[in-house]
């Protein structure tokens, strides 16, 4: 019999999980504007759903797994829009990175937005379990079981998946300043 | 050891996830093969750029937000925890569909209750029930339930030059629905004569033939209920 689970409230889930959540939403969407909104969908079906975690994986994992599917989904929905021209722009990173700082010339920052903003690409060209797996691994820090449980794939296809990944990433990257 | 399973060894040289022996297998193979080197450093370059992204903030007013989209969201709304709304409310959704394909079902019934689908009648001696009861008194020749076979009706195109191609008739009953004769141009109208003359004048003639091939035309004639 499995031991009771105590579960947070929807205070502490959100409080606790939305940092995450809207990380690896601005990681997977095309910009700010999408993340938000994934975000808030994906805490909201977490919420939802919450009676129903049994503690067999961390609930942070869980979370994950909801985020990434919502993400997806929002993908899907949003390319159809896109391709009937309905609405929006994708953002890049420029949008979002401070333009000054007390450390770096102008020159600097723009040549350091420019290459945030050419990794931010590469990954949003990436397939989209490539991409969920990359930005798990080298943002999140998740480990192979982990992506594994989050992207219910089997732990050899998370080493296949991170492979092609990675060798996509260098041959894009390969003109950026480290 | 081949390049490409060099290289997926790298990917997982990063993560630390190599054994002492392919660890050392792998630098034998990187000594020699300067691709492979390359490649390396690219990955590392690649992934130190990734690393460098700042980590994008949160808004500060999205978890206040979502609980409060939550707390206003009725529990009734809400599905039951397992991720699928409860039993009942799935069958009420389903309602709309089942009931338009009922409605759909129904009318089509409707629709074809009173259809006959036809049979293929004999051209020789089976008779036909020509007319099931007089259309109007008063015309010539018309009696209830006259009864016509397939070979007089056959000889009657053909002595009007036609030929009598096709009989339909209603299954079960057996009277005569419907005709298809050919004939050159000019004696059509002759072989629908006589079909009309032989079966008491009951006949509908379409406006238009339905196929004209060489000098002669095909069309079907039906014959009023």
């Amino acid at each position: 019999m499995e031991p009771p689970v105590t579960q947070p409230s929807p205070e502490e889930l959100v409080r606790s999980q939305v940092d995450r959540v809207y990380r690896l939403c601005s990681r997977l969407v095309a910009n700010t504007d999408d993340a938000e909104e994934c975000a808030q969908q994906s805490l909201l079906r977490a919420l939802e759903r919450l009676p129903s975690f049994r503690g067999r994986s961390e609930l942070s994992t869980w979370v994950y797994r909801i985020t990434v599917n919502v993400c997806r989904n929002f993908g899907r929905r949003d390319r159809l829009m896109r391709q009937r021209h309905l609405y929006g722009r994708i953002t890049t990173a420029e949008d979002s990175l401070p333009l000054a700082s007390r450390y770096e010339s102008p020159e600097q920052v723009l040549s350091r937005v420019e290459s945030d903003a050419a990794v931010t690409r590469a990954i949003r060209s990436l397939p989209y379990r490539q991409r969920a797996a990359v930005v798990l691994r080298e943002m999140e820090g998740m480990s192979y079981s982990e992506i594994a449980r989050t992207l219910r794939m089997p732990a050899g296809t998370v080493r296949s998946t991170l492979y092609r990944a990675r060798r996509t990433l260098a041959h894009a990257l390969e003109g950026v300043r480290p | 050891m081949r390049c490409a399973r060099s290289r997926r060894m790298l990917s997982l040289e990063i993560d630390g996830l190599l054994d002492a022996d392919r660890r050392a297998a792998l630098a034998a193979h990187l000594e020699t093969c300067a691709d492979c080197r390359r490649f390396r450093e690219a990955l590392a370059r690649a992934r130190v750029a990734i690393h460098e992204v700042p980590r994008p903030e949160t808004p500060p007013h999205l978890a206040g937000s979502t609980l409060a989209r939550h707390a206003q969201t009725p529990a009734a709304m809400r599905t039951n925890g397992a991720g699928r709304a409860p039993i009942a409310r799935r069958i009420l959704a389903g309602l709309p569909g089942a009931a338009m394909i009922a409605l759909c079902l129904g009318v089509s019934a409707l629709l074809t209750r009173g259809m006959v689908y036809p049979a293929r009648g004999s051209l020789e001696t089976d008779a036909y029930i020509a007319q099931a009861a007089p259309v109007n008194e008063k015309g010539p020749g018309r009696e209830p339930h006259a009864t016509v076979t397939g070979e007089e009706l056959r000889h009657a195109v053909q002595a009007a030059g036609g030929e009598l191609r096709l009989i339909e008739v209603e299954p079960g009953t057996g009277r005569l629905l419907g005709l298809e004769i050919a004939a050159p141009a000019r004696d059509i109208r002759a072989a629908t004569r006589a079909v009309a003359h032989l079966t008491g004048g009951a006949v509908e003639i379409p406006f238009l033939p339905a196929e004209r091939f060489g000098s002669r035309i095909r069309i079907t004639v039906r014959l009023r209920p």
